[in-house]
């Protein structure tokens, strides 16, 4: 047991002390930072942006509603950044559009809008402009005309504009309750954009830190250092010291991760608020305490079975190629049941996910996914967890069987035929 | 005759080439903290105990069978050769010493007791032929967890690391390669590290898996130094090798053993006696050399005759007398510069007993390998 303890010592103090550690412990937060914060950013720089306000407003319209526009435009920085108006007849039209582009192509000028003398029943409004591909600048410019033609057809309904909008606004947040056979609520579900993102995570980390299992025990293997090691520990406490080790980066890396996701996403709106940007906080899943118990469980037994198996193709391996071909029978494993990731959040009671909560390969990704989605029976629960725990005990079995052969011996990769006698073969 | 392993003791009498120090100087020196007492701090009781008894192992793999009903005795306090051509079950025997290989039928026992009892192990230092080290960690972070694995604690561990590093010159006036990753150190302070991996704990058997195979002569020179002093502390060293020529010069007792069988055991005084041949390093003057090759060809007298033109190495044949052999030379008009009785040497041992077992040369090739 002590040496069990020094070997996952060096593995996780080993890894948690590079550099590679390091940034891809930042990365994830980071990420999920730039997706919080990037458009909103965006979107809110643009809508102070002064250069909207430099437009010339030609309208035929004869209601004044060019200068209504030009009003909520002007952003008041300076005079010549503030909306040129010009009120007049429709025939002549053209000739203020051909006079207001020598100013476009010059720069002086980011566009000229073009409002028609027919406002009703479709209103005929154009817009010519340097900057026509912007869909912030001209999403915006089209709220403003579009409010400021609707506050117009009010008045002329005889309707105030700002007794309507009082009146029209209306916060509608309605709360919902799943209702099952087992009460209200408190089922555990998530949602299915949540409980995707769950699987999928527990997908990318097994197959991840599978990975790494394989590279240390290949990295053992080749630089023959593995011969030194056990002479002084069994290959079968190597094999599990080192699965202890790396998952205990692995809880570590989610761990901080994790921790820094829910913080930003909980954070968002004071976070925001320093950028000087109004934002909302988005609302958080709520996971009850058994359910987070039981994803953490299935990702502990998911990671075991994986990466037991990736141990042994590592220890059988001595190239890189070799690996590469070895490992595609369990990578494939893995794959084929993040394909049914999808299929199985759209319909997480048909057959075939029951029979996948049952499968120790697929049980650990595709299990946590339905339990988010639906309410498992507890026993259907037991026998996953039952069926998983013996898919666990089964591949740390083969794979320390395999390892324990496979580290010392270099050369020719072995034939299936060999790999069963190493299994079934004793020290 | 004088033992030849005796000779290479007295020869590290010398001064040392790195150090100006005899073996006997560093005993004799006081012992500041980081020196002697550390590496060695106490000398391991020496009584009749063998320090590795192997009693009737056998290990078959799937195709082959390694080692077959081998029998060894290893006496504590003696450095101990396990000769053998290439695939003779030399590596497998070692591991299956360490309890990395669980032998078929058979018991191991070191210092007396069971070698997979916890903890029995560690008391056995290990340097494999194929060395390697986790290339990332710094030199001090690896020699820690070896230590650590062979149950030397932490702080202990540290100070012994220290002790060893400055022996070996990796700490010097300049640099501390202990900080540095293994990765960044040349080929020949790798091996000094792995040296020191093998030995950080103190054990009181070390095996050494064809330890002069790619070492530098400078290395070569070391390792060899801690050998004997190993020896001098009392330990016990095993190691394996198909170079019979450090064999001879460095083991009290050797093991012949080839295609998994012992062929021969004992010290190397036994060794040579039981090979019962008897040689004879014979000279002539040059001119009188033809009158003497129908003698030679004599199979009553002579048994073979290896000509390496300056002297000629005769076998003689089973029970003929040496004296006899003189006299016919002399009387065939032979002037004799040399006639010399020769104990077989451990080269010759090794390659009359090993192609015996596979008269298709197989073992002498291996044996020159």
């Amino acid at each position: 047991m002590r040496k069990l303890w020094i070997v996952a010592q060096r593995e996780f103090l080993e890894r948690v002390r590079s550099r590679w550690f390091v940034v891809s412990t930042v990365l994830v937060p980071a990420f999920v930072g730039l997706v919080i914060f990037i458009p909103v950013y965006f979107t809110s720089r643009a809508a102070v942006s002064p250069d909207m306000a430099r437009i010339t407003i030609i309208d035929a319209s004869g209601s004044g509603i060019g200068g209504r526009i030009a009003a909520r435009l002007d952003s008041g920085v300076a005079a010549d950044m503030a909306p040129r108006y010009e009120d007049v007849v429709p025939t002549a039209v053209a000739a203020a559009e051909s006079s207001a582009t020598p100013d476009v192509i010059a720069g002086r000028r980011k566009g000229y809008l073009v409002l028609g003398p027919l406002l009703w029943p479709k209103p005929d409004v154009r817009y010519s402009g340097s900057n026509a591909t912007s869909t912030i600048e001209m999403s915006k410019l089209q709220r403003v005309v579009h409010d400021e033609l609707i506050a117009t057809r009010l008045r002329s309904a005889g309707m105030d504009p700002r007794q309507v909008e009082a009146l029209t606004a209306l916060d509608l947040q309605m709360s919902t309750e799943r209702l099952t056979a087992r009460g209200r609520g408190g089922s555990g579900e998530i949602g299915s954009i949540v409980a995707f993102i769950v699987a999928f995570v527990l997908y990318i980390t097994i197959f991840f830190y599978g990975q790494i299992v394989m590279r240390g025990v290949m990295e053992e293997k080749q630089t023959r250092v593995a011969e030194t090691v056990v002479s002084s520990v069994r290959p079968d406490t190597l094999l599990f010291g080192k699965i202890l080790g790396i998952g205990g980066v692995a809880a570590a890396q989610l761990g901080i991760s994790g921790l820094a996701t829910v913080f930003l996403i909980q954070n968002r709106a004071a976070l925001m608020a320093r950028l000087h940007v109004e934002a909302s906080n988005y609302a958080l899943p709520h996971v009850t305490p058994g359910m987070g118990a039981l994803l953490v469980v299935y990702f502990i037994l998911g990671y075991i079975v994986y990466s037991s198996l990736f141990a042994a193709i590592g220890s059988m391996v001595s190239s890189e190629q070799d690996a590469q071909q070895v490992q595609m029978p369990v990578t494939l494993l893995l794959v084929v049941t993040a394909l049914f990731i999808q299929p199985v959040s759209f319909s997480p009671e048909s057959r075939l996910a029951e029979a996948l909560s049952y499968i120790p390969f697929s049980s650990p990704i595709i299990m946590p996914l339905r339990l988010s989605l639906i309410p498992i029976p507890v026993w259907k629960l037991v026998a996953s967890l039952l069926s998983l725990v013996a898919g666990c005990w089964l591949a740390v079995w083969i794979a320390a069987r395999i390892y324990r052969t496979g580290l010392l011996m270099y050369g020719k990769r072995p034939s299936p035929r060999e790999l069963v006698r190493w299994v079934r073969a004793s020290r | 005759m004088v033992d030849r392993c005796y000779q290479i003791v007295t020869a590290n009498l010398q001064p040392l080439p790195q150090t100006g120090k005899t073996v006997r100087d560093w005993n004799r020196t006081p012992r500041h903290p980081y020196s002697w007492g550390i590496l060695f701090p106490a000398s391991p009781d020496s009584s009749m105990t063998a320090a590795v008894s192997i009693d009737h192992i056998s290990k078959r793999f799937a195709n082959h069978v390694a080692v077959r009903d081998l029998s060894l005795q290893i006496p504590t306090g003696m450095v101990y050769g396990l000769l053998g051509p290439n695939g003779a079950g030399k590596t497998t025997t070692i591991r299956m010493i360490l309890d990395v290989l669980e032998p078929d039928s058979g018991t191991i026992h070191i210092m007396g007791a069971p070698n997979g009892r916890p903890g029995v192990v560690d008391r056995v230092g290990y340097l494999p032929e194929e060395r390697g080290l986790y290339r990332r960690m710094t030199v001090r972070r690896v020699l820690l967890f070896l230590a650590q694995l062979k149950g030397v604690a932490a702080a202990d561990a540290a100070r012994r690391i220290d002790a060893w590093l400055e022996r070996l010159q990796l700490v010097t006036a300049e640099r501390d390669w202990g900080d540095a990753r293994v990765e960044e150190l040349s080929r020949g302070m790798q091996q000094k590290v792995q040296f020191i991996g093998a030995l950080v704990h103190d054990p009181d058997v070390m095996i050494l898996d064809e330890p002069f195979s790619a070492l530098d002569p400078i290395n070569a020179q070391a390792l060899k130094d801690i050998i004997i002093e190993l020896k001098r502390a009392g330990k016990t060293v095993i190691f394996s090798t198909h170079l019979m020529e450090s064999a001879e010069r460095l083991c009290d007792a050797v093991c012949i053993i080839a295609q998994g069988t012992k062929l021969v055991d004992g010290t190397l005084a036994e060794v040579r006696r039981a090979h019962g041949v008897q040689q004879v390093a014979l000279a002539l003057e040059g001119g009188t050399r033809n009158g003497v090759t129908r003698i030679l060809q004599d199979r009553t007298l002579v048994a073979r005759v290896d000509d390496s033109n300056q002297v000629i190495e005769i076998d003689l044949a089973p029970s003929a007398d040496p004296q006899r052999l003189l006299r016919a030379l002399i009387e065939a008009g032979a002037v004799v510069q040399r006639f010399e009785l020769v104990q077989p040497s451990l080269h010759r041992v090794f390659v009359d007993r090993v192609s015996a077992l596979s008269p298709n040369g197989e073992a002498m090739e291996a044996a020159h390998a």
